[in-house]
């Protein structure tokens, strides 16, 4: 770390024995605030602005209730708002003094704190600096190289979560126009296996539950997911559950605090008191991918019972709505119990709680994240929690369904826009009769297609609608070569970041407005609409000036990059468009019918929900049903394969997270207060026994490799080992720093997602020399 | 969404009560104008002379943020413009 790197606070390990939120929150929003020159004792009045007339919280996907929530106190929404609205400036200046090598060799937290863009730039080989270009000249320059490509499909077009339904809306317009379906989005390195499995299970991609449901269930269960860092608002709903006595129940390797408990910094009551709410009544900590052993363990005693003589079983639903019961049914009664405890790491009596708090249950909710997601088999892990629900009859009814949290703010609205580069043959041809032009109808290439076209020449040209690609996708010298092999890479962004300095031979980095900013167009100032995890939809209008005169919308960069790109050749107007974003949307509507009357709906506070068949026990499947998955527990995965194959050393399941001071790529500061680390981030989170099966301590230095067979190495090194309350043979880290271990060929079947959390890795001390 | 004209002239008649040196902080005007924080801040946010969409605002507020708060105080032009506008009434 460079001498100038910004250091919240000093390096140490330290127990932290507060609850989720409470003080700590509040003391970690003032300190966001203070670093971003934002104004503490004001801050409310920024912060309470996620309101109807407000701008949408940039952080998560996690809804507000009535749009009007309590955002001034979800300390990582603040850590999103303060980052954008930061008074600092990464403008020429910066560009000047530094070469790209030397940015280079900064943190992904330093880029970041640098402050917003200001100019759009573009790469000068000859100084390796940035410099300033104009806008014209930027759009034509992408636009040259696009059309002199042999192929649309030589150019791939990446979509961040953070991109609103109307810029996402006219980008994917855009790029069909000029002829590709390559669209790598976050979300095919997130939630895309729960869209592959709920769309066949239950015909909807999507979460089958509203805030409203929160208030009704019995129980509700959280796999692979840590709210407390990730989803902060979703505590005060776990609270509520809590205190009105519904059951909680917790999966997930690691002890995470926010789980554990919670003190809701508006209860003046648990704040004057120190006091806090339980969160979890019980809380399973499962091997790293041991969910679907414990789902069909959870099965399994539930049909125990109902064999038994115990009506636990929904006949009646089952079989008016579902198919496939009988072959699950058959199924669970010859699975062994040693396979189901071997796989899962938890005990008979364990399972056999979980089970019978869901039978207990009247409705029942699970919610999962990217610990179900991100595994080889987390299509077939969520189809199986999703044959649970239905097996009680638990979704389409008050208080019941299910909950896949999503990350980005409108990672899920992007989807529904279109954004998807295995498009629906419906989508394809409304676009068609709506917008008079025939779409590419060949699908397009994911993440890992995408990088894996680059690397062999397949991919020329990468655009990148926000994000920080080169620091979120697994594989990082496979990617980091390939995005370097491009002819031409462009990042639309609001700060500066690693996928900037990681570029192709020629390249531009185009600023725009955030959410929190007011977005005037021709016609006045703009909204923009974004869908949440629970498909409502709602308007955000910004509130704060622009950090510069020379900011674009995304709406307007697309629209002007469209015409640039495609001139007489398109018949849409596409800066007639972005002169009023109601134009977008009445576009929007012509092409999706579940988009009646958008622009009077959105102007609604809080908005509208968008049609969920599933919900409403309408099945758009094939069969007509919800159709029941009977899945093997996974014997083959990839530590599987490595543990046979590695004798001479422990093969460890490696799961890649996030730490409280940060979002996806985004690095807010180097702490994780609720793990008890400080000031650092290169730390490897251990069980205590395996450390000294190891023969190593607390604080000692290792280097990481990864376990594979395609004869790649593939390394991290330098991480300090700290003992953590976690189940022997797994491990954890902070990503980006352990991107580099994920293979690019490792991903989720049926759905591409790297599996981020199930790497084997083998451990090797680091040369203690080399640390000091 | 475009600046209301009534609040705009409501903010610079707040604005021109506010005793010397003139300042006020954000949270004061809010109570004092009995108006959302969210539409105040997108008020003063286009009366100021930032850049918005290619264009100077009429630079009628000055929005400085210290350590503790934002403050809020009315220009020269900011004057002017409340000026005009009696006369005109």
């Amino acid at each position: 770390m460079s001498e100038d790197e910004p250091r919240v606070h000093e390096q140490r390990i330290e127990f932290y024995e507060g609850p989720a939120g409470g003080w700590g929150a509040l003391r970690s929003v003032k300190e966001a605030l203070l670093r971003h020159n934002i104004p503490v004792k004001g801050a409310r009045t920024l912060l309470a602005a996620n309101q109807p007339d407000g701008f949408d919280c940039p952080g998560c996907a996690w809804p507000d209730r009535n749009h009007a929530s309590t955002f001034e106190f979800c300390e990582n929404g603040v850590k999103a708002v303060a980052s954008e609205a930061t008074a600092r400036r990464a403008g020429p200046g910066l560009f000047e003094q530094y070469t790209v090598a030397e940015l280079s060799k900064r943190s992904d937290f330093w880029l970041e704190d640098q402050g917003r863009l200001t100019h759009p730039m573009v790469y000068d080989p000859a100084a390796d600096k940035y410099r300033v270009i104009g806008w014209d000249d930027a759009f034509a320059l992408i636009a040259r190289h696009l059309n002199a490509l042999a192929t649309p499909d030589e150019a791939i077009f990446y979509t961040s979560g953070r991109t609103s339904n109307e810029a996402a809306f006219l980008y994917q317009l855009f790029v069909r126009e000029f002829g590709t379906n390559n669209f790598p989005d976050c979300s095919n390195m997130c939630h895309e296996p729960s869209g592959s499995a709920m769309r066949a299970a239950i015909g909807v991609g999507k979460g089958t539950v509203t805030l409203e449901d929160f208030e009704l269930a019995d129980a509700i269960f959280v796999f692979g997911q840590n709210p407390g860092t990730n989803h902060p608002r979703m505590l005060g709903e776990l609270r509520a559950a809590s205190k009105r006595g519904a059951r909680i129940v917790s999966f997930n390797p690691l002890r995470e605090r926010g789980l554990e408990r919670f003190a809701d910094p508006q209860s003046k009551l648990e704040m004057a008191t120190l006091g806090s709410t339980p969160i979890s009544t019980h809380y399973f900590q499962l091997r790293g991918g041991g969910d679907l052993a414990a789902v069909k363990g959870m099965m399994k005693r539930l049909l125990e019972r109902e064999d038994a003589g115990e009506q636990l079983l929904d006949r009646e639903f089952i079989a008016a709505h579902t198919s496939g019961v009988d072959e699950l049914l058959a199924d669970l009664r010859q699975q062994s119990w040693d396979e189901i405890l071997e796989e899962s790491g938890l005990s008979l009596e364990q399972v056999h709680a979980a089970a019978d708090v869901y039978c207990g249950a009247k409705s029942a909710i699970f919610c999962w994240g990217m610990g179900i997601t991100q595994h080889q088999h987390s299509v077939a892990t969520i189809q199986m929690l999703v044959n649970l629900l239905l097996l009680r009859g638990n979704v389409g009814r008050p208080g019941a369904g299910a909950c896949p949290v999503r990350g980005h703010s409108n990672v899920q609205g992007d989807r529904t826009m279109g954004i998807w580069e295995k498009p629906p043959a419906a989508l394809l041809d409304r676009l068609r009769d709506v917008a008079g032009f025939e779409p590419p109808r060949r699908n397009g290439y994911d993440t890992v297609e995408s990088i894996q076209a680059m690397l062999d020449g397949r991919g020329k040209v990468f655009f990148a609608m926000g994000g920080n690609f080169a620091a979120a996708t697994p594989d990082t010298v496979a990617t980091w070569k390939a995005l370097r092999r491009c002819e031409l890479t462009v990042h639309v962004s609001t700060k500066l970041n690693r996928s900037h300095l990681v570029h192709g031979r020629e390249a531009l980095i185009l600023p725009c407005l955030g959410r929190t900013e007011i977005d005037v167009q021709a016609t006045g100032p703009q909204g923009v609409t974004v869908e949440d995890s629970m498909s409502m939809v709602h308007l955000s209008k910004g509130l704060n000036p622009p950090a510069s005169g020379l900011l674009l919308s995304e709406p307007a960069i697309v629209a002007r990059l469209a015409q640039a790109t495609l001139g007489g050749r398109s018949s849409t107007r596409w800066l007639w468009l972005v002169e009023d974003y109601r134009r977008i949307r009445d576009l929007i509507e012509r092409v999706f019918p579940d988009f009646r009357d958008f622009n009077a709906r959105v102007d609604v506070p809080g908005g509208f929900r968008l049609y969920n068949g599933a919900s409403e026990r309408t099945w758009h499947t094939p069969s007509g049903k919800a159709q029941f998955f009977t899945h093997a527990i996974p014997r083959d995965t990839p530590v599987h394969r490595a543990r046979r194959r590695v004798k001479d050393a422990i093969v460890f399941t490696l799961q890649t997270t996030r730490s409280h001071d940060q979002y996806n790529t985004t690095i807010y500061g180097l702490d994780d207060r609720y793990r008890g680390v400080f000031g650092q981030r290169r730390v490897l989170f251990i069980n205590r026994e395996d450390l000294r099966a190891l023969g190593l301590r607390d604080g000692d230095w290792v280097d990481i490799r990864t376990v594979w067979d395609d004869g790649q190495e593939r390394r991290a090194d330098r991480f300090k080992l700290v003992s953590y309350d976690i189940p022997r043979g797994n491990l954890a880290a902070y990503y980006p720093e352990t991107n580099p271990l994920v293979p690019l060929t490792s991903v989720a079947v049926n759905a591409g997602t790297p599996t981020s959390k199930s790497i084997p890795v083998v451990l090797v001390p680091h040369p203690v020399a080399a640390v000091a | 969404m475009s600046l209301d004209g009534l609040l705009a002239a409501g903010i610079l008649q707040e604005l021109s009560g506010v005793p010397a040196p003139g300042v006020t902080s954000l949270p004061r005007l809010s109570k004092r104008l009995g108006v959302e924080a969210s539409v105040l801040l997108r008020a003063l946010g286009q009366m100021g002379d930032d850049l918005i969409g290619g264009q100077p605002g009429p630079g009628w507020v000055r929005v400085e943020r210290t350590t503790e708060r934002w403050m809020v105080q009315l220009t020269a032009r900011g004057q002017a413009a409340l000026a005009a506008l009696a006369q005109q009434a």
